[in-house]
């Protein structure tokens, strides 16, 4: 039951990095991307056949270690790399355009990876096991492993955006999301500002993909389709675009909803999980647009001060 | 060169399909600047409603004259599709893209794909998520004309109808088939067959599928495409609400000062951009024989890009593209050795971000810069 | 670099054309330092085009721009504003879901001495160059009047106050010339005799020469020392303001009688 939960949280952990790496591009420069499954798959795919191509064989523990190391460069390489090619084309694009032109991108990873043989194509990729061997022995020890692993990458995530979010750069970046060209007669070069948040976000993302295939050893192509993007993007839209606490807070209740309180409910209901969560997309950009928390972080809404402000406001 | 031709006919046939669909997406893009995500499925609804109606809605039993018959029975199934398409598009724009007038592009985008996505599951729950085979055009003859036939070889398979009350109402069919196919048709095997009876109904009559080549569907498929584009035209161009629909696509302020109701334009353009994408899902059914409930995603994503490629918000753009990319969809993978045709989904995407990068505005296109 | 003896703004036979268009023809002004001039005209003259064309926004169809003596075809306008020109927009364009002190405090960003690593480390030089930023952009404030809604959302402020900090933002890229697009529109005629004193004042106290387009003649009479009158992208008129006032050519282009 406890590795149940703690499997759960890497997976989460995992999506809250993509969420947060998406909310840097969408959210926080404001350029609509909807490729970013194309990143993740980058950075998994990459990570993966760098492990699959070369690890040497029997390997121990030190040289696992390593080659895990190593595997989460790549990842994060590869796909701040494919960061780079997509954003360069796309900077003049916006809006609508620009979400085709980055779909189109992660689409073209997808249909990629499924015909190359040489990362398994349609079947999969599959590597061995870099740090600890999973079997019911020590499966607790590994999801327990992984489970740290994952949320020092979520920690590492948050604060490099954070970091940049509080200085001039990100001030840059909002900037362009308030008023590009305002922004741009203020001195702010557009060409080097998209592309950071490009090349950041697709990182990061890479960091989360390198994390996943490390952690399940088997990937498939079609874990990195279109609906694994829209879902990501709906855990930024739904915590609020501006909000890196909010997209954390969407993606755990929105994932909690889907694994946890949807698989108690008997399985008609269940049959029904993407119409309910296509229709909770459209309710919710109907009746709340700016998501949970909007552009606020979490200690800066109302809730929060009547919670734990002391004294007088 | 044969082969060429051949390949070149299957990519004009599978764009106008694209064409069919691009249509719609661009006349909405037009008017409202709203990229459409749930279009495809309106295709896809129009695929299944077109469905449902050769199955079960019985034209060919009207009596009409063969071929008039036939020609009736495809033309009820492509009117109604493509009604129930405009009807449902219609609801979709008041329901869900009215309330979003005037908020940002990100906020109506999420809500179109939201809407896409719940078109295809509720469609999976009425569906089933399986493939469904698309019934073949067929010619009924009633048992008393059973003997005219007698001699004749008919080009599909021939099977018997029993007047039955079925449990869900109407009559059963019985597919025996009467005789194989390219042998003269035996009337005398009939009154075999008239002779049985089961659960105690006697036979009413044969069907007899049509079975058209696949070159004449082909053909049909581009004639659809030139009449329904000519009759667009017209309605475009020489009709009030075509004037209308173009004040609102160029200048919406100016069209309601004019007294346009710009809701009634809005509401008739998703319309006719579903019907036409209703009329492009029957004959998609007819031409490749399967719908399943995510037939729409892939095409209508694909004919968006055509969209782009011709030059969003321009009709004659629309088809352009929509021709273009079903010509280089097929003929890129026919020259290419087999192990690359894994690829031919990402031709529409190379495409889409090759013209997003040399002319945004698209092959027809007018470039609108930004107003400082 | 640009040359301290030449013209601020220098532009030469500019023309901008859009398809068929033709919204500026031959367009021709020179700004030194320290002046004050005014671009009139009736609506759609062209005015607001020969400021996107002087910050870069458009590129000339015909014709030569310099910036402190050096040409700026084909530079961005994020360089064109390093090289020292500072704008304001006809609508406010403020980043309205920033704090008015973020509004300001962006302005440095071409100015500020610090890259990611330094950022996302939070290294000493972050840090300094961040507080003397700070420093900076509240002073500013300061001046203008704003410093007590530091903290607030720039959409929240009332609108004399947003245009205050629109010039306070536009005044933080520390430029030598600032073109103020309309500056009083929406004002009644108190507040723009506010704005006019604060013009003045800003121009001695940060030693900026000002270009404005207006409509409102009685502040450009009163304001400007030069003025230039464009219709329908051409100039008709320039000079001092009584002379302009009178010349005939600006008065039929009017229709007979300016505003104000």
């Amino acid at each position: 039951m406890l590795f149940f939960i703690l499997d759960h949280c890497v997976h989460m952990g995992i999506l809250v990095i993509l969420a947060l790496s998406l909310n840097l591009i969408n959210g926080f420069t404001g350029m609509f991307s909807l490729g970013h499954h194309g990143f993740f798959a980058v950075g998994a795919y990459a990570a993966g056949a760098f492990v699959l191509m070369t690890l040497p064989a029997g390997a121990g523990a030190f040289i696992g270690a390593t080659w895990f190391v190593l595997s989460l460069l790549v990842g994060v390489v590869a796909a701040a790399l494919f960061g780079l090619v997509v954003g360069v084309p796309c900077l003049r694009l916006k809006g609508d355009y620009l979400a085709i032109a980055t779909l189109g991108f992660g689409e073209i990873v997808r249909i990629v990876v499924q015909n190359t043989d040489a990362v398994g194509g349609a079947r999969g990729l599959e590597i061995a096991y870099l740090l600890v061997p999973r079997s019911v022995d020590t499966q607790m020890l590994y999801v327990g492993l992984y489970l740290g692993l994952t949320l020092g990458g979520v920690a590492f995530t948050y604060w490099i955006i954070r970091n940049l979010l509080l200085s001039t750069h990100g001030r840059a970046l909002i900037a362009i999301r308030e008023d590009e060209i305002a922004a741009e007669l203020l001195g702010v070069n557009l060409t080097r500002y998209k592309v950071l948040a490009f090349v950041l976000g697709a990182g990061l993302a890479g960091l989360g993909g390198a994390l996943y295939v490390n952690y399940m050893t088997q990937i498939e192509p079609k874990e990195f389709n279109l609906i694994k993007g829209i879902y990501i993007l709906l855990y930024v839209v739904l915590g609020g675009m501006g909000s890196m606490s909010g997209t954390v807070l969407a993606t755990v209740l929105l994932y909690v909803l889907d694994k946890v309180v949807l698989n108690l409910m008997p399985p008609e209901i269940q049959a029904w999980r993407e119409v309910m969560f296509a229709l909770m997309l459209v309710v919710l950009m109907i009746a709340r647009p700016q998501g949970l928390l909007g552009n606020k972080e979490i200690h800066q809404t109302a809730l929060w001060r009547r919670i734990f402000a002391k004294g007088a406001a | 060169m044969d082969y060429f031709l051949e390949q070149l006919l299957n990519g004009l046939s599978l764009g106008c399909i694209y064409a069919f669909i691009a249509l719609g997406y661009t006349m909405v893009y037009g008017i409202i600047k709203l990229i459409n995500f749930a279009h495809g499925e309106f295709f896809m609804v129009g695929a299944f409603a077109g469905y449902f109606v050769l199955i079960g809605a019985g034209v060919e039993r009207l009596g009409l004259p063969h071929p008039l018959g036939v020609i009736a029975a495809a033309g009820v199934a492509i009117l109604i599709a493509a009604l129930v398409s405009g009807v449902l598009a219609v609801v979709t724009e008041r329901l869900a893209y009215r309330p979003l007038m005037g908020s940002s592009r990100i906020a109506a985008l999420l809500t179109a794909l939201g809407v896409s996505l719940l078109l295809q599951n509720l469609g999976i729950q009425a569906f089933t998520a399986e493939q469904k085979g698309f019934p073949e055009l067929r010619r009924y003859v009633p048992a008393e004309q059973i003997a005219e036939l007698d001699g004749e070889v008919f080009a599909g398979s021939a099977y018997a109808l029993f007047e039955v009350e079925a449990s869900t109402g109407g009559t059963n069919e019985i597919r025996e088939i009467l005789v194989p196919r390219g042998e003269p048709f035996d009337a005398g095997s009939f009154d075999e067959v008239a002779g049985r009876q089961w659960r105690g109904a006697p036979v009413a009559g044969i069907y007899i599928e049509q079975n058209l080549s696949t070159a004449s569907r082909k053909w049909l498929i581009i004639v659809s495409l030139a009449v329904s584009f000519g009759l667009l035209n017209l309605l475009v161009n020489r009709t009030d609400m075509g004037r209308a629909m173009r004040a609102v696509s160029y200048n919406p302020e100016a069209a309601r000062l004019m007294g346009i109701s710009s809701g009634r334009v809005i509401s008739t353009t998703f319309f006719i951009g579903a019907f036409l994408a209703g009329i492009g899902g029957v004959i998609w059914g007819i031409r490749y024989g399967k719908v399943e409930p995510f037939m729409g995603f892939l095409p209508g994503l694909k004919a968006f890009i055509a969209a782009v490629l011709g030059g969003i918000g321009s009709l004659p753009g629309a088809v352009l593209g929509g021709v273009l990319l079903g010509v280089l969809e097929v003929l890129i993978p026919a020259y290419l050795p087999s192990e690359y045709t894994g690829y031919k989904d990402a031709i529409a995407f190379v495409a889409l971000i090759v013209i997003l990068l040399v002319k945004p505005s698209g092959l027809l296109g007018k470039w609108e810069g930004d107003k400082v | 670099m640009t040359d301290a003896s030449a013209p601020l703004l220098a532009m030469d036979g500019v023309t901008k054309r859009f398809g068929g268009l033709t919204a500026v023809s031959d367009f021709q002004v020179s700004i030194a330092a320290g002046e004050l001039v005014g671009l009139i005209g009736p609506n759609g003259a062209g005015k607001t085009t020969v400021f996107n064309l002087a910050t870069g926004v458009y590129q000339p169809s015909a014709g030569r721009i310099q910036v402190g003596g050096v040409d700026t075809a084909g530079l961005t306008p994020d360089r064109i504003t390093a090289m020292g020109i500072a704008r304001t927009f006809q609508n406010i364009r403020l980043f309205d879901e920033m704090t008015v002190l973020e509004n300001v405090k962006t302005a440095y960003n071409l100015r500020a001495g610090y890259g990611l690593l330094d950022a996302i480390f939070r290294t000493k030089r972050f840090r300094e160059e961040e507080a003397g930023l700070h420093g900076k952009a509240m002073a500013l404030l300061e001046t203008f009047g704003l410093a007590g809604d530091a903290e607030e959302r720039a959409a929240s402020l009332a609108y004399g106050e947003q245009r205050r900090l629109e010039i306070a933002r536009a005044l933080a890229t520390e430029p030598r010339l600032v073109i103020l697009d309309e500056p009083a529109a929406g004002m009644n005629s108190s507040e723009t005799e506010d704005l006019m004193a604060m013009l003045h004042d800003i121009r001695g106290r940060f030693d900026v020469t000002l270009l404005l387009i207006e409509h409102d003649m009685k502040f450009i009479m009163q304001m400007c020392e030069r003025i230039v009158v464009l219709d329908q992208g051409r100039i008709i008129s320039t000079g001092s303001p009584a002379a302009v006032k009178s010349d005939p050519v600006v008065i039929s282009a009017y229709l007979g009688d300016p505003e104000g």
